[in-house]
């Protein structure tokens, strides 16, 4: 009894750091991974096939090689939308990794370099650092770990046993996870041959192994013979003749740490085999070695009291260095929009580097501008380019912006539909809709426009998919219930002023902010924007002709940027800027004329003066209109 | 009272209330209240009429309750009874089948009962539908897309309408995720079947499906790209006539439908199966008019189609196309005069997409108000001409919204069409019994296992043809002869290499239809 209690204890003890260590993963996936930013993003729709909530999409998709896995990736990637889910299930995923990892290396070695288990948890918070997601692909790998576990503990030792089961196993893999296959037969092989010597049965494996693809994908799904043999590979660079979507647009650090995790597992093992044999060489063999095997006592020697700290720094450290700040500060902001976070997204946006700066900051940052009653006051603290506040190019695809022109039309139809463009935003959102199969933001937002047409139909099939969604269902509902009642929603508010926006002669082509302010001269939104536009092209004529506008609203001074424009406007056509029922700011003169003394004093040459005038006025229209530059005060 | 004879009493009472309760709960049971009106039910399944081989019409109830019981009966055979505590309605497939079978021609009654939550039951009126005795073909062909241009996931599948199986026939990601265009079928044989294709990769094949194999066609002439858009067997399947469509799409500004299709040229021509010749005429392709819709009669004298005047772009509203014929000599290759059988000032707008009965006796087409691409409008009728009569009318089962993409079962007795009658927006299969004199009876949407499956459906099913038996035809054959079209065809000097895969949003682009 008292021995047992000691095993326990001991036992105990001995779980305690390993606790630790992933209590420490799960709080640090929750907390500073926030894996909510990468369900908020589009990559997760784009990534795998869509899951869409209540709807067996992938019933209707054909049977493809590591249908099953993809599935429950793609089941487990929704749950990203509250952290601390998300944190769970990548600390799981690491957690079988290393678990499956530390099998195999410990029956490799002996019970020995276990410590060495603890790589693939590094690397799974890399990736999740790099800001993307590798679910799909570690999940696989554990799945083939797992199989492996479950093929070394079986007592099974007669050789074409052995073979029937690893055949049983191999198709098991294809069918489910076939992202790991290559990687399964390699570990099998390597057991076969360094951990049981058994160089028969490890040349067989190999050569049933290269022969699978081929049967169970011409076989089972029908494939091509090459696509049988391409989908087995871990990276596939293309994606129009394969029957999985892949890898198609994984980051390029992505895939070398993907691919890193891949090749580990086999290194690993085999430096594992290679030490055992090195041990067998150099020392007798110990006569519990099997006791080794089942409970290696490497955690309890002294000298990883020493490592361990300085594991949990390489771990997270590692982590916190390999961050990809660029990207969280984009994701931040893409979050903070879709959730109208605007002073978060201001904030978040301050110290982005103008290298960095693309449509999709500046139209977020205009539109939390706008919504803060900022934008004509402080667009110019912020990097600006004109046609970016309305999105007005194409994103061009790369590692940072794959989806380029899906993400835009995400992102414009949300800013059309408060404009009041309602038809360009349905079009934008469809779009996205298309291209993603699944997009809960877009699909809300559809929703809502047929709300706006009075199509209320449309809109209950929009609201019942959403109904489904957990994160959508409250508002889904209540949005139905409300269109039970009253179809058209005469009754609310937000409808109706977005109603009051939209155009009353339909035409082809563009609605123009013009065009809108004309049905409409209390579109404050289209107002704002219109008179960005000027500012952002230098259309300070434009700007002194609808200065007038601003009766319309209830601004209580001229805002900064347009008093600062009519100065510079005065100033060109030596005239007195006048402005019916406002006054324009002394300051506002007062700040021209030190423009104009900081140019006197560089001789009028504005590389000369660039530095003085960034530094006192690089949030002014003042220093844009000279520069085309903004945001670059410190 | 001592405490014990206070025990007893509450012990006696207690035994005497649950007969009691028993004898209420019994009562409740028994008690059914008609409500004089039949039960909401979606889809909707009443008043129709129905084929005898038919999957089961499960439905969803839209009546609350905590117990729904169903009765499906008619003349013959035992009702099928379901009990539920679901208002969702699933039919077993069995039964249902042996009912159907067993009363062609019969009514089919439809009774519902809905127990409340106090534990009353509601008697609802009988729905009554009708089984007619001309079976519908087994299959239907049908493209599912997404609602816009950038196809992630598009496929052409085939269903079995005897129940609820279906399979892929192509899916575009074999092929790059390139547009899978319209599936034509000879007189509703699945072995006879053209099928366009377009992609920035692999081109712009044609595919011949004849008899198990299929090959890549690339009708290019000297007036021809060699893209087809639409495509029309000749009866004998010696022949297709094809048309070459340029569409370009705009947006509307306020309009209830955002996109609307400009058709820049068209032409028809003829292709010659044997020769892999195109046959072309001045006659239907003229460069001051647009010719459209082919479609053969049924004695393959006659060549019958649309045709608009070419108007500019800004005049998009005023494309209005009649419906014409010409003769042509399958022999002889002779034409015949060109003839307006029917304008768009008489049809009430502008007639698309004709399909003659197998029967020859009716003309199905589309009116719409304006345009040669009735798909994206909001509203467009269902419209048959009587041959034999030359009468024209608009069907009653038209609905407010945009019926289009209409085929005929082999027996000239049903008619397939895709109608957004549900909610305006999704285009779902709608079937309609036809009777001898062309009498359109009220339709019902394709059945599903799941009552609610259209109900969060965001896909579009569209061009529903309907076929006698499976296409047998392996999507690896498809994918094998797209390939071997850009082998063939698709040079590295052709504009579509340069192209992308993913059409731009904005007026003036490629529409893929």
């Amino acid at each position: 009894m008292q021995r047992a209690l000691r095993e326990m204890c001991r036992r105990t003890s001995r779980a305690i750091p390993s606790l630790f260590f992933w209590a420490l993963f799960f709080l640090f996936g929750c907390l500073y991974l926030d894996p909510k930013l990468i369900h908020y993003s589009l990559f997760p729709y784009w990534r795998l096939p869509p899951y869409v909530p209540g709807v067996d999409t992938f019933g209707i998709l054909p049977d493809f090689p590591g249908k099953a896995i993809t599935r429950l990736a793609a089941f487990l990637l929704h749950a990203y939308s509250d952290s601390w889910a998300g944190a769970l299930i990548i600390t799981a995923t690491a957690w079988l990794l290393c678990w499956g990892a530390g099998q195999f290396i410990s029956v490799m070695s002996g019970g020995r370099l276990r410590i060495l288990r603890f790589i693939p948890a590094i690397v799974v918070l890399l990736q999740y650092s790099r800001c993307d997601h590798y679910l799909m692909e570690n999940l696989s790998i554990a799945s083939a770990l797992l199989l492996l576990f479950c093929y070394t503990r079986a007592p099974i030792q007669r050789r074409a046993y052995r073979i029937i089961i690893f055949l049983s196993l191999s198709v098991v893999i294809y069918y489910a996870a076939v992202f790991a296959y290559l990687l399964f037969v390699a570990l099998f092989v390597i057991y076969e041959a360094l951990r049981r010597r058994d160089w028969i049965n490890s040349v067989a494996q190999l050569a049933a192994g290269l022969l699978i693809p081929a049967a169970a994908g011409v076989l089972i799904f029908d494939l091509a013979f090459i696509e049988a043999y391409r989908c087995v590979l871990p990276y596939n660079p293309t994606i129009a003749n394969t029957h999985t979507i892949v890898l198609s647009i994984i980051g390029y650090d992505g895939l070398v740490l993907y691919l890193f995790l891949y090749a580990y597992l086999p290194l690993a093992g085999l430096s594992g085999a290679l030490w055992r044999i090195n041990r067998d060489k150099t020392k007798p063999q110990p006569e519990d070695e099997e006791d080794a095997d089942q409970n290696p006592t490497d955690t309890s020697q002294p000298w990883l009291m020493l490592i361990a700290p300085l594991l949990l720094i390489i771990v997270f450290g590692g982590a916190l260095f390999a961050t990809d700040q660029t990207e969280r500060k984009r994701l931040r902001i893409s979050y903070y929009a879709q959730h109208e976070m605007w002073p978060e997204l201001l904030h978040e946006a301050r110290d982005v580097a103008s290298k960095d700066v693309d449509a999709s900051y500046c139209h977020n940052v205009d539109r939390a501008l706008h919504h803060s009653g900022r934008l004509l006051d402080d667009m110019f603290a912020f990097p600006q380019k004109a046609g970016w506040e309305l999105y007005d190019t194409d994103m061009t695809p790369s590692p940072y912006r794959p989806l380029g022109k899906i993400e835009r039309n995400t992102e414009l139809s949300e800013c059309y539909y408060e404009l009041g463009r309602v038809n360009d935003a349905e079009h934008c959102a469809l779009d996205a809709l298309s291209a993603l199969q699944y997009n809960p933001r877009g699909i809300m937002r559809l929703a809502l426009i047929n709300i706006v047409k009075k199509r209320p139909d449309a809109a209950r099939t929009f609201l019942r998919t959403l109904r489904k969604d957990r994160l959508y269902r409250d508002e889904a509902q209540a949005l139905l219930d409300q269109l039970e009642q009253d179809p058209d929603f005469t009754t609310d508010q937000q409808i109706q002023q977005t109603r009051a926006l939209l155009l009353d002669d339909d035409s082809i082509g563009e609605c123009s902010l013009e065009a809108l302010l004309q049905k409409n001269k209390h579109n404050r939104m289209a107002f704002e924007y219109l008179m960005a536009h000027y500012l952002l092209t230098n259309q300070t004529d434009a700007i002194a002709r609808n200065i007038r506008r601003l009766a319309d609203f209830d601004y209580p001074a001229i805002p900064r940027a347009l008093e600062e424009a009519l100065v510079i406007h005065a100033f060109k056509t030596n005239s007195k800027p006048v402005v019916q029922g406002y006054t324009i700011s002394q300051e506002s003169i007062a700040q021209f004329q030190a423009c104009n003394e900081i140019f006197a004093r560089n001789g009028y040459n504005p590389q000369a003066a660039y530095h003085e005038f960034a530094e006192k006025f690089g949030d002014s229209y003042f220093f844009y209109s000279i520069y085309g530059i903004s945001g670059v005060k410190q | 009272m001592s405490k014990s004879i206070k025990y007893l009493a509450l012990v006696i009472l207690s035994l005497a209330a649950l007969p009691l309760s028993a004898w209420i709960y019994a009562q409740r049971e028994s008690e059914t209240q008609s409500i004089g009106r039949p039960a909401k039910i979606r889809p909707d399944y009443c008043d129709v009429v129905i084929p005898p081989n038919i999957a089961p019409l499960n439905f969803f109830i839209e009546e609350s309750g905590v117990k729904y019981e169903v009765s499906i009966s008619s003349t013959t055979g035992d009702p099928i009874e379901i009990h539920s505590r679901k208002p969702s309605i699933e039919i077993p497939l069995r039964r249902w089948k042996k009912l159907l079978a067993a009363n062609r021609g019969e009514k089919l009654q439809v009774d519902i009962r809905v127990k409340d939550e106090q534990g009353y039951w509601t008697q609802f009126d009988t729905i009554e539908n009708t089984i007619a005795e001309e079976a519908i073909d087994s299959y239907l062909a049908y493209r599912q897309i997404s609602l816009c241009l950038i196809w992630r996931d598009m496929g052409l599948y085939q269903r079995n309408l005897e129940n609820y199986d279906e399979s892929v026939v192509l899916h575009n990601r074999s092929f790059g995720y390139g547009c899978i265009n319209c599936h034509t079928f000879l007189n509703n044989d699945p072995n006879h079947m053209v099928l366009q294709t377009r992609s920035s990769e692999y081109g712009t094949p044609m595919l011949l499906a004849e008899n198990g194999k299929v090959s890549p066609k690339h009708p290019k002439s000297a007036q021809t790209s060699g893209k087809v858009n639409f495509a029309a067997w000749h009866p004998s399947g010696k022949l297709i006539a094809i048309t070459d469509n340029k569409y370009t799409m705009m947006l509307h500004t306020t309009a209830p439908e955002v996109r609307d299709v400009f058709d820049q040229a068209c032409d028809l021509d003829l292709y010659r199966l044997d020769t892999e010749e195109v046959i072309s005429n001045s006659q239907i392709s003229r460069p001051d008019r647009m010719e459209n819709f082919p479609e053969w009669s049924r004695d393959g004298r006659y060549l019958y189609f649309c045709s608009a005047p070419q108007l500019p772009p800004e005049r998009y509203r005023e494309v209005r196309c009649d419906l014409m014929r010409i003769g042509y000599d399958l022999e002889s290759g002779a034409w015949g005069e060109l003839e307006t059988v029917l304008t768009a000032d008489d049809a009430g707008g502008s007639i698309n997409q004709p399909r003659f009965s197998p029967d020859g006796r009716f003309l199905l087409f589309n009116v719409v108000e304006y345009s040669d691409f009735p798909v994206d409008k909001v509203n467009c009728d269902l419209h048959m001409l009587d041959i034999e009569t030359g009468a024209h009318r608009r069907l009653s089962i038209s609905s407010e919204r945009n019926d289009s993409w209409h085929s005929w079962s082999s027996n000239s007795r049903w008619i397939a069409f895709s109608s957004r009658r549900i909610d305006g927006r999704f285009s779902r299969p709608f079937f309609s019994y036809v009777d001898a004199i062309g009498e359109a009876h009220k339709p019902f949407v394709l059945p599903q296992k799941d009552p609610e499956y259209y109900d969060t459906l965001l896909w579009v099913l569209q061009v529903p043809e309907l076929i006698k038996s499976p296409i047998p035809v392996k999507e690896k054959q498809f994918t094998s002869a797209i390939v071997s079209y850009k082998k063939q065809f698709f040079g590295a000097d052709s504009p579509w290499k340069s192209g992308s895969s993913e059409p731009a949003s904005r007026s003036g682009v490629q529409y893929q239809q």
